[in-house]
């Protein structure tokens, strides 16, 4: 299999069938990686291809002396942000509007976003709500360390944050989860 | 070794990288003290709940569709967009930079006589801000907080040297120097091409390096950061200079100085574009 940075070099040079392998290669980690971090299923599909389309515009700016994954969860988690911002603004309108015409209260109930249903384990709930408790920074560190298995320098360079933060990051998502799981007595040892 | 940092290591152990010595140390402290033993085996759990969370599977065709959706684009069309996008940014912060030197311009009247000692520490300042300029460059030490230590340092040694380089002082200097050409094409000229130059040049570098440093943002973003910290650190600096070495001929030298405000950053940015796909 070639590797990410040669698929990357051939689609620098106009080679459409690199940028697809690279597109598809990705698909799965991308789309579920969108997931966790909060996204529905419907907004992690657009997610992606919006992340396909920013890789697709920046190809010129690639550096191939990088790695790639580490670029790509880059470009990733730019596109998410953004998706919050827009998405933060969207729910501050609909939140006025709702408690003009109805009284409601401002404030969200928290979680509200992620009780969709994406896994019926019991388990994989609370660990989804135990990951949804964290901040945005928190959160983002521990999907990429355990779940999309980046390592700390890759992370740093995605992130654009030193590996020490990135460290410091983990320690206190971990200890985040952690005590949330414990206290609902979802795990057994400590 | 002390639980605390056994904890942090047990963490390092699952998710970063031990040496094996420290791996050692940590097994034996482990297997002697019981707390550790409890957060060793909690944090094992912990991992493994962690992977219960299943996420579903994209849809189908998503990738395929991701990737037609990219390659119907037009995408010369949105580079020209990006890149008029980008002159408009460089434009205005070259305004901004003018603007400012304008006001500094206005600020300093020429008064006092100037000694060859004064020009020569000038010359050290904006010697050792092109060095370390250029270092970057060169050895690709790619952060944004090493150009702006850079520039403060710059930023810095000027403010130190204020009392001793009397601002007025370079400008009578100079006037004296001029007195016999000012008014002539070739003066002109001359004052248009070192104030371009002058300006030109670390700002030029800056946006190549910071194009390179911010690719992953954006490239205009990297540009805009350059001329930033161009306009609000090195700016009144080299207007100052500007002002004093050109009285009499500010507008010439204003307008070689704003043109390459303007030129630099878009010169600097195409030049690390054209890096990173000579590169591939």
């Amino acid at each position: 299999m070639e590797a990410d940075e040669v698929l990357m070099v051939r689609a620098q040079a106009g080679d459409r069938e690199a940028f697809g392998s690279l597109a598809t290669r990705y698909e799965t980690p991308l789309f579920r990686f969108f997931c966790r971090m909060g996204a529905e299923t419907d907004a992690a599909a657009d997610l992606f291809q919006e992340t396909i389309l920013q890789l697709y515009e920046r190809l010129d700016a690639y550096d191939p002396a990088r790695l790639f994954r580490a670029w790509l969860y880059g470009i990733a988690h730019l596109v998410w942000k953004d998706s919050r911002r827009q998405a933060a603004r969207r729910l501050e309108r609909l939140t006025r509007w709702a408690t003009l015409e109805r009284g409601l209260p401002e404030e969200p109930p928290a979680g509200q976003d992620l009780d969709a249903g994406l896994d019926r384990d019991l388990i994989g709930v609370a660990v989804r709500l135990a990951i949804s408790h964290l901040s945005e920074e928190h959160r983002a560190v521990l999907i990429l360390r355990h779940y999309q298995e980046l390592t700390y320098p890759e992370i740093a360079e995605a992130l654009g944050i030193p590996v020490g933060t990135v460290k410091s990051r983990m320690h206190h998502a971990l200890r985040g989860v952690k005590s949330d799981l414990s206290r609902k007595k979802v795990l057994e040892v400590g | 070794m002390e639980c605390d940092k056994a904890y942090d290591l047990l963490i390092e152990r699952e998710y970063g990288h031990l040496q094996e010595s420290v791996q050692d140390e940590l097994s034996s402290h482990v297997e002697r003290c019981e707390p550790c033993r409890i957060e060793a085996a909690s944090l094992d759990e912990l991992a493994s709940t962690l992977d219960r969370w299943r996420v579903p599977n994209p849809p189908p065709m998503l990738a395929a569709l991701a990737v037609e959706r990219s390659l119907n684009l037009p995408r010369h069309a949105s580079a020209a967009e990006a890149r008029a996008a980008r002159v408009f940014a460089h434009l205005g912060l070259g305004l901004v930079a003018a603007a400012l030197s304008m006001i500094l311009v206005a600020g300093s009247v020429p008064r006092l006589s100037i000694p060859a000692l004064s020009l020569g520490l000038i010359g050290a300042v904006w010697a050792a801000m092109y060095g370390a300029a250029f270092a970057q460059a060169l050895h690709r030490v790619l952060r944004m907080r090493t150009i702006a230590r850079t520039a403060l340092l710059g930023a810095g040694l000027v403010v130190l040297a204020a009392p001793v380089l009397s601002i007025p002082s370079v400008v009578d200097a100079c006037r004296q120097l001029f007195a016999g050409a000012r008014g002539s094409f070739g003066l002109n000229m001359l004052l248009f091409v070192a104030g371009g130059l002058y300006t030109g040049i670390p700002i030029f570098v800056s946006a190549a390096v910071c194009g390179r440093a911010l690719e992953t943002t954006s490239v205009n973003r990297g540009g805009g950061h350059a001329g930033v910290l161009f306009a609000i650190l090195i700016a009144p600096a080299v207007y100052i200079q500007c002002a004093a070495l050109a009285l009499g001929l500010v507008a010439t030298w204003m307008a070689g100085s704003l043109l390459a405000a303007v030129a630099g950053p878009t010169a600097g940015i195409w030049v690390a574009t054209r890096i990173a796909a000579r590169q591939a």
